[in-house]
Order: C-alpha cells, then structure tokens, then sequence
C-alpha cells in the first residue's frame, strides 16, 4: 500500500515540482523584490533583534546579527512550512477533485517550497558566515545532512498539521500563538548556556532546540555538533515523520469525507 | 481482468445537523455492503436516484474517497470528468491548465504533450479561447476541455459522473461518439447517469443503486426497468407479485417482469389518447397520479390531467399467469385512445389463431412502423422470442370485445421494442390481457387450445352460415321454379301437341311437344346482318305480350340501331303454329342479309324437300360448319324426319310463292355438340338492300307437328314464264331457263344458267332475284340482280326459229367488285353420251359424277373459245352451243357436273376481267341450236 503509492509518487514527481515551484513562486508573485524577500525577512529580523539585544540589553556577543541569522533562518524555514502546511488541504482542495492526484503532494509541496526558500536564504548570506569562518566550506556536508533531517522533521509535522487541519480549521490560530511561544523557548536569538538552569529543561524538551542549536554551530561557530547531538536530531526526525505519516493515513479517510 | 472491485465496501458520512442551533451528528451510510467488478474493455454504467451513493462509488474509484470498510482494487490509469472545473485554476489559461494537468497524468513536456494539446483542443473546438483564462469559459468550454483533457490523457479507466447534460447538443453527440469510440478502443468506461437511453445504448452491465446499496445488477437493459420503476412521485407507484411476476405501476407507466427478464422495454405500458385542446397525443404518464388502493392481487390509480378536466382509473390485477389491464376514462371524452404495451425486441415472432409471422426488421428511426396484420381471431396475439432467449417467456395479449382492433407495430430503432396496441371498446375502455407463460410449451398447449375452440366456434358458424346458405337457396330455388313455371304458363303457346316456348331468360324460341324438346341450341331464331355485323335475338330487348292462349307478340328491340322485329305466333289449325316476323326500321338501314334458322337436336335424321331428300350425315366439317349439298335451295319447304320407329315429323315451311328465299342445310358443331341446321335466307338483291323507315314482312310461315304430314309439290310455275315456237318450248325459273324439245326437256338442274365467282365463292343466276321485264312474241327480258355482290344481268331469250335459241347477257356492274371468274352455261341430260369441238376435238362423256367440278377425268375438254361451237350427241335431240361474239378471254369448257345434279355441263367461261368498273356491257350473245 505504501509502497505502491511511493511508486506512483516518484512518477508524478514531476508534478510534486512544479507544484513547489509554484507555490513558491506564489510567495512572492506580484512583489516588486521578488525572491529577495527569502533574505529580506531574516535580515530585517535579525537586525531589528540586534538592536534590540545589542543596544538594548546590551548582549556582548561579537557578530551577534550573523548569530541570530544562523538560528533564525532555519526558524522561519519551520514555522512557514508548518503554517502553510496546516492550511495546505483546504486551499488546494480543488486539485484535489482530479483524483487521480497524489494527496500526499498537498502538504509536501508546501514544506518543499520553502525549504527551497529557506535554501535561497542560505545560499545569499553563506558568504557573510564564510567572512567570519572561510573554513565553514568544509563543514558543508554537515549541513546537508542537518538540512535534510530538519525536512523530515518538519515534514512529519507538516503532514500531522495538514491533517488536522482539515478537522480543525482554526488549527492555524492556535499555532500562531504556539509558534509565537515557540519562538521564545527556542534558543534563536541566545545560546542555551545564557538560559537559567532553572529553565533549561524547556529549551532542552524543545526538539527543535537541537536543531537550531546545530545550525548555530555550524555556521556560526564552525563546529562540528556532537555525534549524540546528531543521533538525536536523527531520531526526533524519524520520529516526526512516523507520527505525522501514521496519524495522517490514520485520519486520511475521514479527512478526504471533509474536503 | 477487472479493472475495478469492490469487495464488500462501506462507507459512511458523519453529518451535522443544525436544530435551533443545536448541533446534532448523525452517522449516514452512503455505500452499504458494496460487491462489483468491472471487467476491463467494460462499458458500465452506476444508476440510481439522487442521494444513492453513484458519485461516492465513483470517487472511490478514482481514489478520492478511502473506504471505511472493506476494499476498492483499480487496476490501471483512472482518469475522471466529475465535477465542472475540477483541477482546473481559473486564473490560468486553459492551455496552462492542460500542461498542469498533463503533468497529473504523468504526461511531461515534449512532442507528446504538444500533440495532445493539440487534439484536444481540436476536440473542445475552443480555437483562440485555448489561450485565455478559464474564468472567462461557459460551461459548455469547461465541459468540453474537461471531456477533452480527460479522453486525451489516453487513461485506462474513465470516469464520468453526469457531467455531459452540459453544453449544447452538439457538444453532447460529439462526447457521446467519443465515447463510443473510447467503447471501441478497449477503455473501461464508468458511467453515471440519469439519461437512461444513454446508459441502455453504451453500457453492457449496470448497476441500481438505491440508498447505498445495490438493488440490481446486470445487463444494463435489464438494470435500467428497475430503476424507470423507482422513480417518480412514490404516490404514484405500486407493485404487483405473483410467482416470478412482478407489476409495477409507475406513474401512468406499466413495466412487467418475469423472474428478472423484464417484458417490457422503453415506456413500457401506457395509454395514449389525442388530446384535442392541445392537439397532440398525450401519454398517461403526462397525467397526475394517485394510488386508490393496493391488494395483493390488485392495483387502482387515477390519473388525473394538469387541468382536472380529464380522469382516467387504471385497473391492474395479476393472477397467476395473467395479468389484466383495465383503463376507464372520465370527464372529457378522450379521442383516438389506445393502449399500448412496448416489448423487447428479442420477442421476434407473433403468432395468432389463424395465422404466424416474423416481426419484420427496423427500418425507421424514430417512427412506428404498423405491420399491417389486422386479423386478430378472438382478438388473441402470442408473441415468443424464437429461438428462446434467456429467460424471456412467451405471451398472450387478449384484447376482449367483438372488436377488438389489436394492432402491432415495430417501433423504430431508437427504441427498439415491438409495440402491441389495443383499442377502444364501444364504452370507452379499454382491456388488455397479457398471460405470460415461462415454457413455449405451456404457451404452445394454452394457443392449442384457444385455435381449437376457435376452429370449432369458426366451423359452427361455417355450418351455421351453410345451412342458411343451404335453406336461402332452396328458397331461391323454389322461388325459381314457380317463377318458371308462371312464365312458361305466360309465354308458351300451344296448339295441339306442339308447343312454342319463349324463354325470356336465354333469349330464345323453343319448341317442345309433349315428349320433350325438339329444338336445340339456339332454337328458332332470326338473324340479320348490318353495318358490318351480325345481331341474334338475344342482341336486342326482349318484350312478350300473351294476347290470348292462341296468340303470342314478341318484340325484340334492337336499340341503337332503331330497329325492331315482330313475332307474331298463332294456333290456328291443331299441331300447327303460324309465325309472321316483321321488321321495323325506324331510321333506314341497309339489311345485307336476313335469315330465319331453326336449330334442332339429332332426334331428327332426314330431311325432305320438294324436290329432294337426304339424312343428316355428318360431313366433312369446315370451321365447325358441315353443309348439305342441295340440288335445288330454292324451296320454301323441309320435313324433318325422326328415327324410324318414332314416325312424327316436323314440318317448317314459308308461305309459298315469296320465292326470295334460299335453303340450306348443314349441320354444326359447338364445343363438341352437334346441331342439325336449317337455314332459309332471304335473298336481298344488292340495289334492295337499302331499306327505308317503315314495316317489312320478313318472314311468314308455318311450324308443324304429326305423323301424317306430307309434303306435296306446289305448284311451281308462279312466276315462271314460258316460250314456245313449234316444238321447242323454254321455261324461265329464277335464273334458269329449262329447254323442252318434243315435251321432252333436254336440260337437267340448272339448266342454262350463269354463274359468277367473287372472291373465291360461287354465286349462280339461280341464287339472283329477277324480275320479268317483257314478253314479246318470241322474246322475253329478265333483270337479274344478284345478292351481296353489286353484279345485275339483263338476259334477253328469244326463240328465233323453231330450233334455235338466241341468248343475250348484259351484265351491270354498279359497284367495286372483285370478280375472278365469269360463265355461261348449259346444264344437259345425262341422256347426251358425246360431244364434238367440230375441227378441234371430240370424245364421250363417262357416266361417273364427282364431289367437285374442274376435275381433270370428269372435265372432257378445254380450248379457247374459237368461231365453232359445242355440239353433244345421244339420246336427246343434239344441241349445239356457239358463242357469236369475238370470245376474247373466254374459254370453252365440256365436262360432267357433281353428283348431285348428275348432269352434262357446257359453259364458256371469262377469267380475265381487266378492270371492273362501273359499266353496263353486252357480256355473251349466243345461239342454241337443237339438231333433230
């Protein structure tokens, strides 16, 4: 069953493209900066957070906007997919009508389009890192991989979101309020080390804290994560896309009565 | 291989209901239990009312529903035409979409999808609209692309959900070919529909869903009755069971089955009438329906018109193997109203009590086509399917009443269905029986019995209508035979034994004695020739006027030519009939000919004139006519003799002295019976032929019957003329002129005469009518005129010395004539031994006589008429016969007459007539001589 429909997945994959594609051309189609808004947003972020911590709070931490970019990149990747994701059935329920498309795509196409946004964002600011550590190159590969395992991560919840969504449609607001919490648990704009170790625990519970933790290392820090660190960004993955697939072919069914 | 299964599928919805603004769940089941295959290359159709679970099936197929319980197999591409616009984005053009879409399929970039979007395009007829967003398409476009792109993607399985009652319909006819050539390629086609035809003419199997579950499956033609039997207003419709059979009233419509073969097709059974108000025919399914009641065995609805002004109650009961059907009207007289009930086509054969036949095939459309059988004996039809198909049954239609004005029509191909079709009765119903019987044997045994009863019932009446028939014509017999006898008491007369019968019915005279009839034939009749043909009494109008018991008048008429003729028939003298027959000619009229002729039958076997007798022998026959040879017809008088041991005689007789008559005798033959004949024909000179109005005796004479009737010689010498000079004495008598030496006649028949043939036929001086002109000394002139030919001879006799004959012929011819030969002749004695051409020739005469003349041993001599005479010698006085003209193209000629005469015959004859005109010439001048 599985297999059958990875099988009619990898013919359509063509499809899964395009649909990407546009969904991220969607993004910014009509908007006179066009894809540079992948980097405007981050950047504007992190600046206005520098300010803030900077000068503010007065955060002593050399290249504190490139520390914040490291982090908040990634974050954006997450939080956006997931977002679109959640609303992503009921937007699309028309392509839905032609039954011969792949259901899975809907949710997938959401998450790939902006990964792909994410990595224009990367690959814009990567030079900026590399000023900072020219030896990053080498970690690359690293990179990669992590990239990769956060996909997965957010796919499985992507595809979890997609489907309850459909059931709950306000879904979406509440995860906007759980994003916005989200965001300050996660260590984006600080390190782990600067929480209190009476609070620690909420960040280390976080999964994503892993990843942005990895992101941070990579590219701000240029160091390698742990081997456990990796093992564990691995597992919560798996874990994610288990969840998310075996609760979406669970509710799938019911989900399809409600579109 | 299927392409799709269903094995044992739910489905079910959870709804929400809104009351007072409470939210209430419901569970529904939308598919229940569903179990089906379709084949590949299969054509399949899903019907069923709204709400059934049609378009859930088919997203389950299509993969846009999952299953709650059990599970959907689908082998193959599917591709769908569902929902209007589905898959499509408005804001795209519907060349984009086609791309989008085409991708879906797994169709990439390439000659391919440049080719397919070309074809569809060329399909959807969009042209330049291909270019443009599709929120600016009519649904016809939509339809279309979507019918396009949904063909073109060349899928495996096609799903199409209802969606072709959109766009006009041409649209309609080009997705319906398509289809039908997608049917052809090998596709498996899925099809929901309401449109019932469409599902019958593309579909092999079906399936009737209703509330979720399958009522029925099969072949599509089977499916589709059940579900025409579902629809409509549910106060309208009832079902009837019986063993296998299942009735059921929809709405003014009548569908019927027989375990699952549904008998009928299409509209099934209705009632039809003319409506006048609207004029057009109305169909009782057009009407309001109510059911009135519903028993186990029986059904009642009214129908009701839009206007309430027209009612009728419909009346099913079935039973057993019968069901009956009842249609009464109410309110407004419906006109021209008929039932009719629309079979399957596989029923191919109609049998009634009289006779069988096949149903012809379609020819038309749309249009019934009447076979034209309307012989339905005790108003019974079978019809069969033969051979047996399936488990179709054969049928009884009976249409009760004394008319039951049953008709069968073929209706055209469209629908494909016989249609049986009853009449009115006198009081507006209508009636119609259908039995149905699972075995043609059954059916064969029950129309067994039904011809039997009817044959009986047929060969009653036969015997009924034959007796009557019978008693009819022995009345008209009876009848006729007391007519017969008032008539022949009316029109007979009778004088002694004899008895003149007219019998108005032959138009003919007969005469009977109390033996029986002796006529024959045509009995005692008169005929006359003019203007070319011949009229017999049954010619003319028949009028009988009994004056008393011894006087009879018969008036024939012959109309157009304004002529009439008397009979006036009297007994005067015991066993004796006077007739008279007179002509009166209104207008002029040339009589060419006139006879009296009296048929008789062969009790009679000789005859006796004055002069000769003979038997009535059969001759020889020529063109059925057998003439008797005579030696003298100038008679007014015949005996008929009978059978020697039967000794009565019939004597038939013209009043002596009118002499212009001739007599023959022949016998005649008709279709194989023979006649004896006697003819008396008047003889009419050819310048008296032309009569004008007034009355004319024609004939006048006696009919009479016995044993002593004689025949005594008249005196012959009225009219004849005589000279005498010493011993030489000559006797003119009608054209002949007998010569007497010493009282001693040296002539012998018919004497010196002359003859002439016209066309091949003889004509003697004898047969002429001639007046005596002048007696002068020794000098006499007679005229001539001979009948039918325009030829007259003036002769001119004169004993010029006491030996000598002087004998002068002018011949007038007044008219065309044809005439081959001319002659002159003297008829001698046998007494005359030989004879003498002096200088030329001499020799005897034999005594043997033939049938004929111009016989080479009978005929002694023939030379050109030279100066010298003939000359013949014996016991008589010589006589010598010398022509005194110059004798150009005559010839001389000495021989022996026929038998009958047994005579001498000298002559001179002229055989070349240069041209016959109108003249008046001296023909002969010669001089007998007699040499004591």
């Amino acid at each position: 069953m599985i297999r059958e429909r990875l099988k009619r997945d990898y013919l359509q994959r063509r499809t899964l493209y395009d649909m990407s594609l546009k969904q991220l051309k969607e993004k910014y189609a009509g908007f006179k900066f066009g894809i540079w808004w992948a980097v405007i947003t981050p950047v504007i972020l992190a600046a206005s957070i520098n300010f803030v911590f900077s000068s503010v709070f007065k955060i002593a931490m050399q290249n504190y906007t490139l520390f914040v970019l490291a982090g908040i990149l990634p974050w954006f990747f997450f939080n956006n997919a997931l977002t679109e994701a959640t609303e992503s059935f009921i937007v699309n329920s028309a392509i839905l009508r032609q039954g011969i498309f792949p259901r899975e795509f809907i949710p997938l196409s959401s998450v790939l389009a902006n990964l792909l946004n994410f990595a224009i964002g990367l690959i814009i600011l990567l030079p900026f890192f590399m000023l900072l550590h020219p030896k990053i190159i080498l970690l690359l590969p690293l990179l990669l991989i992590l990239i990769a395992c956060h996909f997965v991560f957010t796919l499985g919840l992507g595809v979890l979101c997609s489907g309850l969504g459909v059931y709950l449609r306000d879904l979406k607001q509440f995860l906007s309020i759980i994003f916005m919490f989200w965001f300050w648990i996660t260590p984006v704009f600080y390190s782990v080390e600067m929480v209190d170790k009476r609070f620690q625990w909420l960040c280390l519970w976080n999964p994503l804290t892993y990843y942005i933790n990895a992101y941070q290392n990579i590219l701000f820090k240029n160091t390698a994560p742990s081997t456990q660190e990796m093992l564990l960004i691995f597992a919560c993955s798996l874990a994610s896309l288990a969840i998310g697939f075996g609760a979406f072919f669970k509710i799938e069914p019911g989900l399809l009565k409600r579109i | 291989m299927n392409a799709v299964e269903f094995t044992d599928i739910w489905e079910k919805y959870r709804l929400k209901f809104s009351v007072n603004g409470k939210a209430v769940w419901e569970e529904l089941w939308a598919l229940k239990e569903i179990n089906f295959s379709v084949q590949k290359g299969e054509v399949f159709g899903v019907i069923g009312q709204n709400g059934a679970g049609k378009t859930t099936l088919l997203k389950l197929i299509a993969g846009m529903l999952m299953p709650d319980r059990g599970e959907v197999k689908v082998s193959g591409r599917v591709s769908t035409l569902m929902e209007l616009g589905a898959g499509f984005n408005p804001e795209f053009t519907g060349k984009e979409n086609i791309v989008i879409n085409s991708r879906i399929y797994g169709i990439s970039e390439g000659e391919v999808l440049e080719q397919k979007i070309a074809e569809i395009v060329a399909f959807s007829g969009l042209g330049k609209f291909i270019n443009a967003p599709m929120k600016y398409y009519s649904q016809g476009m939509y339809a279309r692309l979507a019918f396009g792109l949904a063909i073109y993607v060349d899928p495996d399985i096609l799903l199409i959900d209802d969606v072709l009652a959109v766009g006009d319909e041409e649209a309609q006819r080009n997705c319906n070919k398509k289809i039908f050539e997608l049917k052809g390629s090998g596709k498996t086609i899925i099809i929901v529909s309401h449109d019932m035809r469409m599902i019958n003419k593309l579909c092999d199997r079906a399936i009737l869903l209703d509330k979720g579950s399958i009522k029925k499956s099969g072949a599509a033609s089977m499916v589709v009755p059940y579900y025409l039997d579902m629809v409509g207003d549910k106060n309208g419709i009832a079902v009837l069971e019986s063993g296998g059979l299942r009735a059921v009233f929809n709405n003014g419509r009548l569908s019927f089955s027989c375990a699952n073969d549904f008998i009928t097709k299409g509209e099934g059974g209705y009632f039809s009438f003319f409506d006048r108000s609207i004029n057009n025919r109305v169909p009782s399914f057009n009407l309001t329906w109510q059911i009135k009641s519903v028993l186990s065995d029986r059904i009642i609805a009214e129908g009701v018109s839009y206007d309430g002004a027209f009612s009728q109650v419909w009346q099913l009961r079935l039973e057993d193997n019968c069901l009956e059907w009842l249609v009464e009207t109410k309110g407004r007289s419906p006109k021209d109203p008929n039932l009719n009930f629309a079979l399957p086509s596989q029923f191919n054969k109609w049998v009634t009590l009289s006779e069988n036949g096949s149903f012809p095939a379609f020819i038309y459309k749309i249009k019934w086509q009447e076979l034209g059988q309307n012989n339905f004996p005790e108003g019974v039809l079978g019809v069969i399917s033969d051979p047996p198909n399936g488990g179709l049954p054969a049928l009884i239609f009976e249409a009760p009443g004394e008319d039951s004005m049953l008709k069968v029509f073929n209706s055209g191909f469209d629908e494909d269905s016989r249609v049986v079709q009853a009449g009115a009765l006198e009081n507006g119903s209508i009636r119609m029986n259908i039995r149905v019987f699972a075995s043609h044997d059954d059916f064969n045994v029950f129309m067994g019995k039904k011809k039997e009863s009817f044959f009986l019932k047929q060969e009653e009446e036969r015997q009924r209508v034959l007796a009557e028939e019978q008693r009819e014509r022995q009345r008209v017999l009876a009848e006729e035979q007391r007519e017969r006898q008032r008539v022949l008491a009316e029109s007979n007369i009778t004088s002694g034994a004899l008895t003149l019968f007219v019998d108005g019915g032959t138009k003919s005279l007969k005469i009977l004695t109390k033996k029986g009839e002796l006529t024959k034939g045509r009995g005692l009749f008169s005929v006359f020739f003019t203007q070319k043909k011949w009229f017999y009494p049954h010619d003319g109008t028949w009028q009988l006027e009994r004056v008393s018991s011894a006087e009879l008048k018969l008036t024939i008429d012959y109309q157009p030519l304004n002529l009439k003729m008397f009979w006036n028939v009297t007994a005067s003298v015991k066993d004796e009939l006077d007739f008279k027959i007179e002509m009166e000619i209104g207008d002029g009229a040339v009589i060419v000919n006139q006879d009296l002729i009296l048929e008789f039958s062969d009790s009679f076997i000789s005859w006796q004139t004055e002069n000769e007798e003979g038997a009535f022998a059969a001759g020889r026959y020529v063109n059925d006519v057998a003439p008797i040879r005579l030696k003298d017809s100038k008679t007014n008088r015949i005996i008929l003799r009978s059978r020697a041991d039967n000794p009565c005689r019939l004597f038939f007789g013209l009043i002596p002295g009118l002499k212009k008559h001739i007599i023959s005798i022949f016998k005649r033959r008709i279709n194989e019976l023979e006649f004896s004949t006697v003819n008396f024909s008047s003889i009419i000179a050819k310048g008296d032929q032309a009569f004008r109005p007034g009355k004319y005796t024609v004939f006048e004479g006696k009919i009479g019957f016995g044993e002593e009737i004689k025949l005594e010689k008249t005196d012959t010498s009225a009219g004849n003329i005589s000279l005498k000079r010493g011993q030489l004495e000559l006797i003119f008598d009608q054209g002949k002129a007998r010569l007497f030496f010493k009282n001693k006649e040296l002539t012998s028949g018919l004497s010196m005469f002359s003859s002439l043939r016209s066309s091949g036929f003889w004509l003697d001086s004898y047969q002429a009518v001639w007046d005596i002109c002048s007696k002068k000394g020794d000098k006499i002139t007679v005229h001539g005129h001979w009948p039918n030919i325009p030829v007259s001879q003036k002769w001119q006799l004169e004993l010029s010395d006491k030996n000598t004959i002087n004998w002068k012929i002018n011949m007038d011819i007044f008219g065309e004539l044809d005439l081959d030969l001319a002659q002159v002749n003297i008829m001698l004695s046998p007494g005359y031994k030989s004879w003498e051409v002096p200088g030329v020739n001499s020799g005897r005469f034999l005594d043997e006589y033939t049938d004929n003349y111009d016989i080479l041993p009978f005929r002694f001599w023939y030379g050109p008429a030279g100066p010298e005479g003939m000359e013949v010698r014996g016991s008589l006085p010589g006589v010598s016969f010398k022509s005194l003209l110059d004798n150009e193209g005559f010839r001389k000629i000495i021989e022996n007459s026929d038998y009958i005469y047994g005579a001498r015959l000298i002559q001179y004859q002229k055989s070349k007539f240069n041209a016959l005109t109108l003249d008046s010439r001296l023909f002969f001048e010669g001089l007998i001589q007699i040499n004591e």
